[in-house]
């Protein structure tokens, strides 16, 4: 299973906790509803976002970035469409013939002869991710927290953006097709659990988890072959500033 | 009196502009002109023809009373002629049969019912190029006398031109004819790429003597040849 990202230790308690709450201590009913200025309130949202992908070592140096464009349905359902920058992938020739290219890989591994080259270099492609999601909103107000309680889900796309230069070095070409190759077939499910602040109505702070699961029966056999070590393993820690119109 | 201020006050904004197109219609505007707005001709577009665009304009303003375009008339030069078009009532003109890579200039008129015009211009030009690749080992070319190509370059690595007799070889920003660079005339050129051109995009000019003649483009891929 193509993984976005690894990260956390202390906000796994966290997410299960949460998790624990979401579905036994505040049911759908029990969400009091915010009120909505002259009958209305707030309709959109925007989040910013900043995650922690877990499929290189120095994930903390290699944060993405996204944001999530949101429906306000009601107060305890949404529907957003994110978005996210996932990362530069890097080729470089192996040789001086350019019979070899390898990649693709973060500019860190990059060998030393391209130092100082990588506001030009012009061997990579971008990877992005989009998901439009369903979330459902547990309101924390009955317990006097401005907290909420926030489940999504949705189909999850990532895909590639390849520059140029593929169609003028045929080496690369070939390294970028075998890659895509691969990563065509990843088209997953987006699963989000996190707990969002409320210091106004008009804003949003707070942290999730994000898990790609290929399927059900994937994430079912995960879960059960790494237990509660799955989330440590698949999941990517996010945090968000959100505000709402 | 008021319009030569206006024009201090352009050229001033002039300065910050991004784009001469955007300055021009700039201009135009604070002058009252009745100009075509967002002139545009295309670079390097296609291989033997010029695609001309642009909005009406901007005739919103009182003082023009109610006026309107009549007709639109594009004019053309180039180094070896110039031409023009017949009455036009749209916006949008496709000067064909143009030499390849030679700048044309254009200008769009614009004719109003009252009797003014107002002109705005921009230069364009159409280009056959062909793609050059970096094989493995080197790529081999045939050409006759002179042919352009288009490439993507890295900075910072070299790129040789090994020629059956002797040629060079002109190297141009993507969508643009102002040269960067110029190497040969010899059996071999090598240049050790500078620039990072238009999205590191370039065109390429090369020329070779000897009838067919052939060349082969290797890269060093930041090894050094």
């Amino acid at each position: 299973m193509p993984q976005l990202a690894t990260r956390p230790s202390r906000a796994l308690a966290l997410a299960g906790a949460l998790l624990f709450a979401a579905l036994a201590g505040a049911p759908p009913t029990a969400a009091e509803p915010e009120p909505r200025p002259g009958g209305g309130g707030p309709r959109f949202g925007i989040d910013a976002f900043v995650g922690t992908p877990s499929a290189f070592g120095d994930a903390f140096r290699s944060v993405f970035f996204g944001a999530s464009l949101r429906y306000i349905v009601s107060p305890n359902l949404e529907l957003s469409l994110d978005y996210a920058f996932m990362d530069v992938g890097y080729y470089y020739p192996e040789d001086a013939q350019g019979d070899s290219w390898a990649g693709p890989v973060p500019w860190s591994s990059m060998p030393e002869r391209y130092e100082g080259m990588r506001s030009s270099w012009i061997f990579y492609h971008t990877r992005h991710f989009l998901a439009p999601q369903l979330w459902y909103l547990a309101p924390l107000d009955r317990f006097e927290l401005p907290l909420a309680l926030r489940v999504g889900a949705g189909p999850a796309f990532s895909f590639l953006v390849a520059n140029d230069a593929a169609d003028y070095y045929p080496g690369l070409a070939e390294a970028y097709a075998l890659f895509k190759k691969d990563f065509e077939a990843y088209l997953g499910l987006s699963l989000r659990l996190g707990l969002e602040y409320r210091p106004g109505r008009f804003w949003r702070l707070g942290l999730e988890y994000l898990f790609i699961v290929d399927s059900f029966s994937g994430l079912a056999d995960d879960l059960g072959r790494y237990g509660f070590g799955y989330v440590e393993r698949s999941g990517n820690l996010l945090a968000f500033v959100g505000a709402r119109l | 009196m008021r319009r030569a201020r206006r024009a201090a006050f352009l050229a001033a904004s002039c300065l910050a502009s991004l784009s001469l197109g955007g300055c021009q219609d700039l201009f135009n505007a604070i002058l009252h002109s009745p100009a075509p707005v967002g002139v545009e001709a295309s670079d390097g577009d296609y291989p033997d023809r010029i695609s001309v665009s642009w909005s009406a304009p901007d005739l919103s303003d009182e003082s023009w009373d109610g006026a309107e375009v009549s007709y639109y008339e594009v004019e053309w030069s180039w180094e070896g002629g110039s031409g023009s078009s017949s009455h036009l009532y749209s916006t949008s003109y496709t000067i064909s049969s143009v030499a390849e890579a030679e700048e044309y200039y254009v200008t769009v008129a614009a004719h109003l019912d009252t009797g003014e015009t107002g002109s705005a211009s921009d230069s364009g030009f159409a280009m056959d190029a062909e793609k050059l690749v970096w094989a493995s080992g080197g790529s081999s070319y045939t050409i006759s006398g002179e042919r352009w190509y288009e490439t993507m370059l890295q900075e910072g690595f070299s790129y040789r031109f090994a020629f059956s007799a002797t040629g060079s070889v002109a190297f141009y920003p993507y969508e643009s004819l102002d040269e960067l660079h110029s190497i040969g005339s010899a059996n071999a050129v090598t240049w050790n790429c500078d620039e990072e051109g238009e999205g590191s995009k370039f065109y390429l000019r090369v020329s070779a003597s000897g009838y067919p003649a052939t060349f082969t483009a290797s890269c060093d891929y930041g090894f050094g040849f």
